[in-house]
């Protein structure tokens, strides 16, 4: 049913197109201006596309660590870690975890950023409350919930008062909590930073739009999901794409300090893997066969999102 | 040495004067293949015993009166101490801790060289005194010897817990004799030493303890080995190795000195005493250390599961899989 709201979305008022005006015979279009960015392009260079290379000549190599010799071994190495079952589990581990996290997190984290930017009573302190897990640095976050989840720590300690003892458990230690453990911190880290990026972003949403909505009739629940979240779906994109890498890539600190990818290999992920193939058993070739994996599925990710979350309102260019 | 950093260190031994004062034991366990033939990849100094810890208070006041020297006797004081509301075995299920004690269970039934062999090699289900000693721990486990929760401690929580009172029984090293005396609620004025229990049928006659070399030593690199270098190298490593510097090491640290020589006097911690004489009680296991090397964290990660709830089967197989890689 067209509104007065979408009539008003889709006549491109809200997205202005930049016209730039050329300077003519100006300094800042001389190809000489290109040699300034020459100490970047050789950082990215170094930094960026080196490791990346080297990640596939070094998934080549059977090598122990920076204190033995490597071999080449072509494409040896893929065969042998497809053939492992620490690697399916690794698989599974992580496509669990990003299949949970992301879709908890993001509608969640929406939510309660347009909630934020309602502006109820006291949302200053909401927003640093929400803001703050996302700040604090992931070793003083695994020490936090390591103390919390430990067999006589905060989380056991509340179920005992409240009188639930069958539900007391080992949380770290019991191959059928572990992981769930994990993606419980990753989203208690998440949720609230996101929501305080989603607020911010919808505070430029102009509000003669959100007027007309309720003008129309329209209930908080629509007006968040039917009005809001199109104009803003570019920046749901992001932000989705960068909590799924962030999620896929880095998941292996939280696990390093907490669990170890233990017991067993029930919270071991491919990025953990990529850790403790390389520096605990000193198998440089399998860890690298690992990160191109992750590669792959990382670019997968991205268009994969991008498409489920195109949006029609925007210019395309 | 095996990377080419470091070069073996038995000429120096010899060179330097240390092999009258070093103990052969010491240095045999710094060997390749931990043999006397092995050459030597460095010099040891830390010694370590690492026994059972009773607080004989605690275990008084549950109506056990003498310390358990056999499986049996370690359930039956298990129960009553969880009667009287203290836990009875605390020890880190999730870390190293947890691993060696599990280890000198799983050999109860086992002599030395085959140990070496399984720990090095695999062969856990295979091997039917091997599994046997992993049939031991699951029915220890189950008989609740160990603490609640004990798959999810590490060590930190295992010293809390028997500093403060809260359970009865612990496997340390003698690296904590200093610390637990700074502890401040004086444990080491009620704690005996003695070993893990053994089963009837046992290969081992009196309780399981470690004993080891294998802690804080002096590895010597090519570079450290050039004539210009050598010299000052000899003069730290020979200065450690003075009784003084080993007797201050002894007091302060606790460490079991790797020297032959008298050091008594320097022992003013009452559990270091008590270990000075702990050869007469107990009997030595095989440490796994130098036997599982690498596979070690893997390791960690099947038996913290083994302290959960894991079969023989399971464990075995795990085992297997994590030394075979």
């Amino acid at each position: 049913m067209m509104s007065s709201t979408s009539i008003l979305a889709s006549t491109g008022a809200l997205h202005p197109t930049a016209t730039g005006r050329r300077r003519r015979g100006g300094s800042l279009d001389s190809p000489r201006v290109l040699w300034l960015t020459v100490p970047s392009l050789m950082w990215f260079a170094a930094f960026s596309v080196g490791p990346l290379a080297a990640m596939f000549v070094i998934a080549t190599l059977r090598w122990k660590g920076l204190l033995y010799e490597p071999t080449y071994v072509g494409t040896e190495n893929i065969g042998h870690v497809f053939a492992d079952p620490t690697f399916r589990v690794a698989v599974r581990n992580s496509a669990v975890q990003i299949a949970i996290v992301i879709p908890l997190m993001i509608p969640l984290s929406f939510m309660l950023g347009y909630h934020l930017n309602t502006k109820p009573r006291g949302y200053r302190v909401l927003s640093v409350l929400y803001f703050s897990p996302g700040l604090i640095s992931i070793s003083i976050t695994g020490m936090i919930f390591y103390g919390v989840l430990s067999p006589d720590g905060g989380v056991n300690g509340l179920l005992r008062l409240l009188g639930l003892d069958s539900w007391v458990t080992p949380w770290l230690a019991d191959p059928s909590t572990a992981l769930a453990s994990l993606i419980a911190i990753d989203l208690w880290r998440g949720v609230g930073w996101t929501a305080v990026l989603f607020a911010a972003r919808l505070t430029s949403l102009p509000a003669e739009v959100i007027e007309a909505a309720r003008i129309d009739g329209a209930g908080r629940f629509r007006t968040m999901w039917r009005i809001a979240f199109p104009m803003v779906k570019g920046y749901v994109r992001t932000l989705t794409m960068l909590q799924f890498l962030w999620t896929l890539f880095t998941s292996a600190a939280l696990i390093l300090l907490l669990t170890k990818g233990g017991p067993g290999t029930s919270s071991t992920t491919l990025s953990y893997l990529v850790y403790e193939k390389a520096f605990a058993q000193r198998d440089l070739g399998y860890s690298q066969v690992v990160g191109v994996v992750l590669l792959v599925l990382g670019v997968a990710g991205m268009l994969l999102i991008r498409a489920l979350l195109r949006s029609p309102l925007e210019n395309t260019r | 040495m095996d990377a080419g950093v470091t070069v073996p260190a038995d000429q120096y031994v010899k060179e330097w004067g240390l092999a009258d004062k070093i103990k052969p034991v010491a240095l045999d366990e710094w060997r390749v293949g931990g043999a006397p033939s092995g050459a030597l990849q460095g010099l040891p100094f830390s010694g370590f015993s690492w026994p059972l810890w009773y607080n004989t208070d605690l275990l008084k006041k549950a109506g056990v009166d003498k310390i358990p020297t056999t499986t049996d006797e370690l359930v039956t004081a298990a129960q009553k101490l969880r009667a009287a509301g203290i836990g009875p075995l605390t020890v880190g299920g999730n870390d190293w801790t947890g691993q060696k004690l599990f280890y000198q269970v799983a050999q109860s039934f086992t002599d030395a060289a085959t140990m070496h062999k399984v720990m090095q090699h695999g062969g856990y289900c295979a091997t039917p005194s091997v599994l046997d000693g992993i049939k031991l721990f699951t029915q220890l486990r189950d008989a609740r010897v160990f603490v609640d929760n004990a798959a999810g401690l590490i060590a930190d929580g295992m010293y809390a817990s028997y500093y403060s009172g809260k359970a009865a029984i612990m496997p340390a090293g003698s690296w904590a004799y200093t610390e637990s005396a700074a502890s401040g609620t004086g444990i080491e004025k009620h704690t005996t030493l003695g070993g893990f229990p053994v089963p009837s049928g046992s290969t081992f006659k009196k309780p399981m303890s470690y004993r080891g070399f294998t802690g804080v030593g002096f590895m010597i690199t090519k570079r450290g080995a050039q004539p210009g270098r050598i010299d000052n190298v000899r003069r730290l490593v020979t200065k450690f190795y003075a009784d003084t510097a080993v007797g201050d090491f002894v007091k302060g640290a606790g460490i079991l000195p790797p020297t032959t020589g008298d050091f008594a006097s320097y022992a003013t911690n009452p559990l270091l005493t008590q270990s000075l004489g702990l050869d007469a009680t107990v009997d030595y296991a095989v440490l796994p250390d130098v036997w599982i090397g690498s596979a070690s964290d893997r390791i960690i990660q099947v038996l913290s599961a083994a302290y959960g709830a894991s079969t023989p089967q399971q464990i075995c197989a795990g085992l297997d899989t994590a030394t075979k890689g």
